[in-house]
Protein backbone atom coordinates (compact mmCIF):
# COMPACT_ATOMS: atom_id res chain seq x y z
CA UNK A 1 0.00 0.00 0.00
CA UNK A 2 1.14 3.49 -0.76
CA UNK A 3 1.17 6.07 2.00
CA UNK A 4 1.66 9.80 1.97
CA UNK A 5 4.03 10.64 4.81
CA UNK A 6 4.22 13.96 6.60
CA UNK A 7 5.10 15.57 9.88
CA UNK A 8 2.86 17.04 12.52
CA UNK A 9 4.59 18.49 15.52
CA UNK A 10 7.79 16.48 15.75
CA UNK A 11 6.31 13.10 14.84
CA UNK A 12 5.87 11.47 11.45
CA UNK A 13 2.55 10.19 10.25
CA UNK A 14 1.21 8.32 7.24
CA UNK A 15 -2.08 8.48 5.44
CA UNK A 16 -3.15 5.83 2.99
CA UNK A 17 -2.81 7.26 -0.53
CA UNK A 18 -6.16 5.77 -1.55
CA UNK A 19 -7.90 8.27 0.71
CA UNK A 20 -6.06 11.21 -0.81
CA UNK A 21 -7.71 13.27 -3.54
CA UNK A 22 -4.70 15.50 -4.11
CA UNK A 23 -1.96 17.36 -2.32
CA UNK A 24 -2.10 21.12 -2.79
CA UNK A 25 0.04 24.00 -1.57
CA UNK A 26 -0.99 25.96 1.46
CA UNK A 27 -3.66 28.49 0.58
CA UNK A 28 -5.19 31.40 2.43
CA UNK A 29 -7.83 30.05 4.78
CA UNK A 30 -10.96 31.68 6.03
CA UNK A 31 -10.70 31.57 9.80
CA UNK A 32 -13.54 30.04 11.76
CA UNK A 33 -13.78 32.02 14.99
CA UNK A 34 -14.92 29.96 17.89
CA UNK A 35 -14.04 26.64 16.29
CA UNK A 36 -11.61 24.37 18.16
CA UNK A 37 -7.94 25.18 17.62
CA UNK A 38 -7.35 22.24 15.32
CA UNK A 39 -9.70 23.66 12.70
CA UNK A 40 -7.42 25.89 10.67
CA UNK A 41 -10.30 27.31 8.66
CA UNK A 42 -12.15 26.93 5.40
CA UNK A 43 -10.50 26.89 2.01
CA UNK A 44 -12.09 27.71 -1.29
CA UNK A 45 -11.60 24.45 -3.16
CA UNK A 46 -13.00 24.73 -6.65
CA UNK A 47 -15.76 27.01 -5.46
CA UNK A 48 -16.76 24.96 -2.44
CA UNK A 49 -15.87 25.62 1.17
CA UNK A 50 -13.78 22.75 2.47
CA UNK A 51 -12.76 22.62 6.12
CA UNK A 52 -9.06 22.25 6.84
CA UNK A 53 -7.82 20.52 9.97
CA UNK A 54 -4.35 21.43 11.20
CA UNK A 55 -2.77 18.11 12.08
CA UNK A 56 -0.04 19.92 13.98
CA UNK A 57 -2.55 21.34 16.43
CA UNK A 58 -4.59 18.18 16.48
CA UNK A 59 -1.73 15.85 17.38
CA UNK A 60 0.89 17.92 19.13
CA UNK A 61 -0.66 21.21 20.03
CA UNK A 62 1.75 23.11 17.78
CA UNK A 63 0.18 24.68 14.70
CA UNK A 64 1.96 23.84 11.43
CA UNK A 65 4.61 26.34 10.36
CA UNK A 66 3.69 27.82 6.95
CA UNK A 67 6.71 26.57 5.03
CA UNK A 68 6.74 25.64 1.34
CA UNK A 69 6.66 21.99 2.35
CA UNK A 70 3.60 22.58 4.52
CA UNK A 71 0.76 21.50 2.32
CA UNK A 72 -2.89 20.61 2.39
CA UNK A 73 -3.72 16.98 1.82
CA UNK A 74 -7.21 16.86 0.35
CA UNK A 75 -8.83 13.63 1.50
CA UNK A 76 -12.04 11.72 1.07
CA UNK A 77 -13.91 11.84 4.31
CA UNK A 78 -16.91 9.72 5.08
CA UNK A 79 -19.14 11.60 7.43
CA UNK A 80 -21.55 10.42 10.07
CA UNK A 81 -24.39 9.42 7.75
CA UNK A 82 -21.99 7.75 5.36
CA UNK A 83 -21.88 10.80 3.13
CA UNK A 84 -18.80 11.27 1.05
CA UNK A 85 -17.13 14.56 1.79
CA UNK A 86 -13.85 16.31 1.22
CA UNK A 87 -11.61 17.37 4.05
CA UNK A 88 -8.31 19.23 3.99
CA UNK A 89 -5.47 18.21 6.28
CA UNK A 90 -2.75 20.72 6.94
CA UNK A 91 0.60 19.08 7.66
CA UNK A 92 4.32 19.78 7.48
CA UNK A 93 6.94 18.17 5.25
CA UNK A 94 4.45 16.66 2.82
CA UNK A 95 7.18 15.72 0.39
CA UNK A 96 7.21 11.96 0.20
CA UNK A 97 5.33 8.74 -0.18
CA UNK A 98 6.31 5.30 1.10
CA UNK A 99 5.31 1.79 0.21
CA UNK A 100 4.38 -0.23 3.30
CA UNK A 101 2.46 -3.40 3.94
CA UNK A 102 -0.64 -3.43 6.09
CA UNK A 103 1.18 -5.80 8.44
CA UNK A 104 4.07 -3.35 8.92
CA UNK A 105 1.78 -1.37 11.16
CA UNK A 106 1.79 -3.63 14.15
CA UNK A 107 2.49 -1.57 17.25
CA UNK A 108 -0.73 -0.77 19.02
CA UNK A 109 -1.96 2.78 18.99
CA UNK A 110 -0.27 5.10 21.43
CA UNK A 111 -2.31 8.02 22.61
CA UNK A 112 -5.03 9.02 25.00
CA UNK A 113 -8.74 8.98 24.55
CA UNK A 114 -8.64 12.28 22.70
CA UNK A 115 -6.48 10.97 19.87
CA UNK A 116 -8.91 8.68 18.12
CA UNK A 117 -7.54 9.62 14.75
CA UNK A 118 -4.16 8.09 15.48
CA UNK A 119 -3.76 4.53 14.33
CA UNK A 120 -1.10 1.89 14.55
CA UNK A 121 2.63 2.48 14.36
CA UNK A 122 5.26 1.12 12.06
CA UNK A 123 9.00 1.20 12.59
CA UNK A 124 10.72 3.14 9.89
CA UNK A 125 14.45 3.81 9.57
CA UNK A 126 14.50 7.17 11.30
CA UNK A 127 11.85 6.33 13.87
CA UNK A 128 8.16 5.62 13.87
CA UNK A 129 5.43 6.47 11.47
CA UNK A 130 1.91 6.40 12.73
CA UNK A 131 -1.15 5.87 10.61
CA UNK A 132 -3.87 8.46 10.57
CA UNK A 133 -7.41 7.13 10.70
CA UNK A 134 -9.17 9.66 8.51
CA UNK A 135 -12.64 8.62 9.61
CA UNK A 136 -11.94 9.81 13.15
CA UNK A 137 -10.35 13.12 12.25
CA UNK A 138 -13.35 15.28 12.97
CA UNK A 139 -15.21 14.88 16.26
CA UNK A 140 -18.81 14.00 15.61
CA UNK A 141 -20.22 17.15 17.21
CA UNK A 142 -18.05 19.31 14.95
CA UNK A 143 -19.16 17.55 11.81
CA UNK A 144 -22.57 19.19 11.70
CA UNK A 145 -20.93 22.58 12.02
CA UNK A 146 -18.22 22.09 9.40
CA UNK A 147 -20.11 20.27 6.72
CA UNK A 148 -23.34 22.06 6.35
CA UNK A 149 -25.28 22.10 3.15
CA UNK A 150 -23.06 21.74 0.09
CA UNK A 151 -23.95 18.38 -1.36
CA UNK A 152 -22.26 16.39 -4.06
CA UNK A 153 -19.03 18.22 -3.55
CA UNK A 154 -16.11 17.36 -5.80
CA UNK A 155 -14.66 14.02 -4.95
CA UNK B 1 11.97 23.79 13.76
CA UNK B 2 15.65 24.39 14.33
CA UNK B 3 17.71 25.96 11.60
CA UNK B 4 20.04 23.25 10.45
CA UNK B 5 22.76 24.19 8.05
CA UNK B 6 22.65 21.94 5.01
CA UNK B 7 25.62 19.58 4.94
CA UNK B 8 26.53 19.91 1.28
CA UNK B 9 28.65 16.77 1.18
CA UNK B 10 27.93 16.50 -2.57
CA UNK B 11 30.06 19.61 -3.06
CA UNK B 12 32.91 18.34 -0.88
CA UNK B 13 33.22 14.56 -1.26
CA UNK B 14 30.55 13.85 -3.86
CA UNK B 15 30.38 14.26 -7.61
CA UNK B 16 30.93 18.02 -7.37
CA UNK B 17 33.88 17.54 -5.00
CA UNK B 18 36.78 15.15 -4.82
CA UNK B 19 34.54 12.06 -5.17
CA UNK B 20 36.02 10.45 -2.05
CA UNK B 21 32.64 9.64 -0.47
CA UNK B 22 32.55 5.97 0.58
CA UNK B 23 28.88 5.79 -0.42
CA UNK B 24 29.51 7.02 -3.92
CA UNK B 25 30.34 3.67 -5.61
CA UNK B 26 27.08 2.27 -4.29
CA UNK B 27 24.86 5.15 -5.48
CA UNK B 28 26.92 6.00 -8.61
CA UNK B 29 25.73 9.62 -8.54
CA UNK B 30 24.83 11.92 -5.66
CA UNK B 31 21.35 12.37 -7.01
CA UNK B 32 20.60 8.73 -6.11
CA UNK B 33 21.77 9.17 -2.53
CA UNK B 34 19.29 9.56 0.35
CA UNK B 35 21.45 12.30 1.89
CA UNK B 36 21.09 14.37 -1.24
CA UNK B 37 17.35 13.68 -1.27
CA UNK B 38 17.00 14.87 2.31
CA UNK B 39 18.97 17.97 1.37
CA UNK B 40 16.56 18.66 -1.45
CA UNK B 41 13.59 18.27 0.85
CA UNK B 42 15.01 20.72 3.38
CA UNK B 43 15.02 23.31 0.60
CA UNK B 44 11.27 23.32 0.96
CA UNK B 45 11.44 24.00 4.69
CA UNK B 46 11.38 27.74 4.22
CA UNK B 47 8.70 30.37 3.93
CA UNK B 48 6.94 30.59 0.60
CA UNK B 49 7.95 33.37 -1.77
CA UNK B 50 5.88 36.51 -1.94
CA UNK B 51 2.57 36.08 -3.72
CA UNK B 52 2.84 32.28 -3.81
CA UNK B 53 0.05 31.55 -1.35
CA UNK B 54 -2.24 34.17 -2.91
CA UNK B 55 -1.64 32.78 -6.39
CA UNK B 56 -2.45 29.23 -5.36
CA UNK B 57 -5.49 30.37 -3.42
CA UNK B 58 -6.84 31.83 -6.64
CA UNK B 59 -5.91 28.85 -8.81
CA UNK B 60 -7.51 26.33 -6.49
CA UNK B 61 -10.64 28.39 -6.04
CA UNK B 62 -11.43 27.96 -9.71
CA UNK B 63 -9.39 24.88 -10.65
CA UNK B 64 -12.30 22.48 -10.99
CA UNK B 65 -14.26 24.16 -13.77
CA UNK B 66 -11.27 24.20 -16.06
CA UNK B 67 -10.38 20.57 -15.52
CA UNK B 68 -13.81 19.04 -15.60
CA UNK B 69 -14.97 17.20 -18.58
CA UNK B 70 -12.81 15.20 -20.90
CA UNK B 71 -14.69 11.99 -21.48
CA UNK B 72 -13.34 10.88 -24.84
CA UNK B 73 -10.54 11.52 -27.23
CA UNK B 74 -10.44 11.51 -30.98
CA UNK B 75 -7.71 11.34 -33.59
CA UNK B 76 -7.87 14.33 -35.90
CA UNK B 77 -6.79 13.97 -39.51
CA UNK B 78 -7.27 15.53 -42.91
CA UNK B 79 -8.45 14.07 -46.20
CA UNK B 80 -8.23 16.56 -49.01
CA UNK B 81 -9.55 19.84 -47.67
CA UNK B 82 -11.69 18.20 -44.99
CA UNK B 83 -10.59 17.82 -41.38
CA UNK B 84 -12.16 14.82 -39.66
CA UNK B 85 -11.90 12.99 -36.34
CA UNK B 86 -12.40 9.38 -35.38
CA UNK B 87 -12.51 7.77 -31.92
CA UNK B 88 -8.97 7.35 -30.61
CA UNK B 89 -9.91 4.00 -29.11
CA UNK B 90 -10.06 2.30 -32.47
CA UNK B 91 -6.76 3.76 -33.70
CA UNK B 92 -3.94 1.30 -33.21
CA UNK B 93 -1.10 3.23 -34.76
CA UNK B 94 -0.19 5.77 -37.39
CA UNK B 95 2.55 4.75 -39.76
CA UNK B 96 4.23 6.30 -42.73
CA UNK B 97 2.60 5.81 -46.09
CA UNK B 98 3.67 2.62 -47.84
CA UNK B 99 2.81 0.77 -51.01
CA UNK B 100 -0.69 -0.65 -51.18
CA UNK B 101 -0.83 -3.82 -53.27
CA UNK B 102 -3.98 -4.43 -55.23
CA UNK B 103 -5.90 -7.64 -54.60
CA UNK B 104 -6.63 -9.28 -57.97
CA UNK B 105 -10.31 -9.22 -58.86
CA UNK B 106 -11.28 -7.73 -55.51
CA UNK B 107 -9.81 -4.27 -55.46
CA UNK B 108 -12.18 -1.45 -56.09
CA UNK B 109 -12.06 2.25 -55.42
CA UNK B 110 -13.21 1.50 -51.89
CA UNK B 111 -10.92 -1.44 -51.19
CA UNK B 112 -7.50 -0.23 -52.24
CA UNK B 113 -5.64 -3.44 -51.49
CA UNK B 114 -3.23 -4.78 -48.91
CA UNK B 115 -0.56 -2.93 -46.99
CA UNK B 116 2.09 -4.47 -44.79
CA UNK B 117 2.42 -3.01 -41.29
CA UNK B 118 4.94 -4.72 -39.04
CA UNK B 119 4.64 -7.88 -41.05
CA UNK B 120 0.86 -7.96 -40.85
CA UNK B 121 -1.11 -7.61 -44.05
CA UNK B 122 -3.96 -5.20 -43.53
CA UNK B 123 -6.86 -4.40 -45.78
CA UNK B 124 -6.54 -0.86 -46.95
CA UNK B 125 -9.68 1.17 -47.54
CA UNK B 126 -10.22 4.54 -49.06
CA UNK B 127 -12.06 6.66 -46.54
CA UNK B 128 -11.94 9.46 -49.06
CA UNK B 129 -14.03 7.42 -51.44
CA UNK B 130 -16.43 6.24 -48.74
CA UNK B 131 -17.05 9.80 -47.64
CA UNK B 132 -17.08 11.22 -51.13
CA UNK B 133 -14.09 13.50 -50.56
CA UNK B 134 -11.49 14.72 -53.00
CA UNK B 135 -8.20 13.38 -51.73
CA UNK B 136 -4.80 14.81 -52.49
CA UNK B 137 -5.70 18.28 -53.66
CA UNK B 138 -2.10 19.16 -52.96
CA UNK B 139 -2.22 22.89 -53.40
CA UNK B 140 -3.53 24.34 -50.13
CA UNK B 141 -1.53 22.51 -47.47
CA UNK B 142 1.65 20.49 -47.45
CA UNK B 143 1.16 16.77 -47.84
CA UNK B 144 2.12 14.57 -44.92
CA UNK B 145 0.46 11.34 -45.94
CA UNK B 146 0.05 8.70 -43.26
CA UNK B 147 -1.54 5.33 -42.99
CA UNK B 148 -3.86 4.97 -40.01
CA UNK B 149 -4.20 1.45 -38.61
CA UNK B 150 -7.55 0.94 -36.91
CA UNK B 151 -9.08 -2.06 -35.22
CA UNK B 152 -12.55 -2.77 -33.95
CA UNK B 153 -13.74 -6.11 -32.63
CA UNK B 154 -10.67 -7.86 -34.06
CA UNK B 155 -11.33 -6.45 -37.53
CA UNK B 156 -8.14 -4.64 -38.37
CA UNK B 157 -7.78 -2.35 -41.35
CA UNK B 158 -5.89 0.68 -42.54
CA UNK B 159 -6.80 3.85 -44.36
CA UNK B 160 -4.61 6.56 -45.82
CA UNK B 161 -4.99 10.18 -44.77
CA UNK B 162 -3.31 13.30 -46.08
CA UNK B 163 -2.27 14.64 -42.68
CA UNK B 164 -2.64 13.79 -38.98
CA UNK B 165 -3.04 16.60 -36.48
CA UNK B 166 -2.99 14.46 -33.34
CA UNK B 167 -5.31 13.56 -30.52
CA UNK B 168 -8.05 15.85 -29.33
CA UNK B 169 -9.73 15.39 -25.96
CA UNK B 170 -13.29 16.50 -25.54
CA UNK B 171 -16.37 16.11 -23.41
CA UNK B 172 -19.16 14.12 -24.97
CA UNK B 173 -21.63 16.94 -24.24
CA UNK B 174 -19.53 19.35 -26.30
CA UNK B 175 -20.25 17.44 -29.50
CA UNK B 176 -22.78 19.45 -31.47
CA UNK B 177 -25.16 18.33 -34.16
CA UNK B 178 -24.03 17.97 -37.76
CA UNK B 179 -25.40 20.59 -40.14
CA UNK B 180 -27.46 18.93 -42.84
CA UNK B 181 -26.29 21.27 -45.56
CA UNK B 182 -22.95 19.64 -46.35
CA UNK B 183 -22.91 18.26 -49.85
CA UNK B 184 -20.78 15.12 -49.58
CA UNK B 185 -21.45 11.93 -47.66
CA UNK B 186 -19.64 13.02 -44.47
CA UNK B 187 -22.80 13.78 -42.42
CA UNK B 188 -24.08 10.28 -43.03
CA UNK B 189 -21.11 8.88 -41.12
CA UNK B 190 -20.69 11.47 -38.39
CA UNK B 191 -21.84 11.50 -34.83
CA UNK B 192 -21.54 15.26 -34.57
CA UNK B 193 -19.18 18.18 -34.83
CA UNK B 194 -16.17 18.91 -32.65
CA UNK B 195 -14.52 22.28 -32.30
CA UNK B 196 -10.76 21.91 -32.59
CA UNK B 197 -8.65 25.08 -32.66
CA UNK B 198 -11.73 27.06 -33.63
CA UNK B 199 -12.39 24.77 -36.58
CA UNK B 200 -15.53 22.67 -36.90
CA UNK B 201 -14.60 19.05 -37.47
CA UNK B 202 -16.83 16.11 -38.23
CA UNK B 203 -16.51 13.31 -35.69
CA UNK B 204 -16.92 10.04 -37.56
CA UNK B 205 -19.02 7.29 -36.06
CA UNK B 206 -16.58 4.38 -36.05
CA UNK B 207 -19.46 1.91 -35.81
CA UNK B 208 -20.94 3.12 -39.09
CA UNK B 209 -17.59 3.45 -40.85
CA UNK B 210 -16.54 -0.08 -39.95
CA UNK B 211 -19.93 -1.42 -40.91
CA UNK B 212 -19.78 0.26 -44.31
CA UNK B 213 -16.27 -1.00 -44.96
CA UNK B 214 -17.09 -4.54 -43.88
CA UNK B 215 -19.95 -4.51 -46.37
CA UNK B 216 -17.46 -3.92 -49.16
CA UNK B 217 -15.91 -7.31 -48.43
CA UNK B 218 -19.20 -9.16 -48.41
Amino acid sequence: MLFVVFKAGEARYALEARQVVEVIPLVTLRKCPGAPGAIAGLMNYGGAGVPVVDLGSLTGGMPSIPYLSTRIIVTHYVGGEGRQRVLGLLAESVTNTVERKETDFCQGRVGGAGSLCLGKLAVDGAGFIQRIVAANLVPKELEAMLFTEPEGMAS
Amino acid sequence: MSKTLIQDCWNRIGVQGDKSCPELPQHIHCRNCPVFERGAHTLLDRPSPKGYVEEWTQILARAKEAEVGFTDSAMVFRIGAEWLAIGARICVEIVSMRPVRRVPHRSSRMLMGLASVRGELLLCFSLAHLLGLESSTGHESPMRPRLVVARKDRFGMAFPVDEVMGLHRYHRDSVCATPATVAHAVPQFTRGMLTVDGRKIGLLDDELVFHALAKVLA
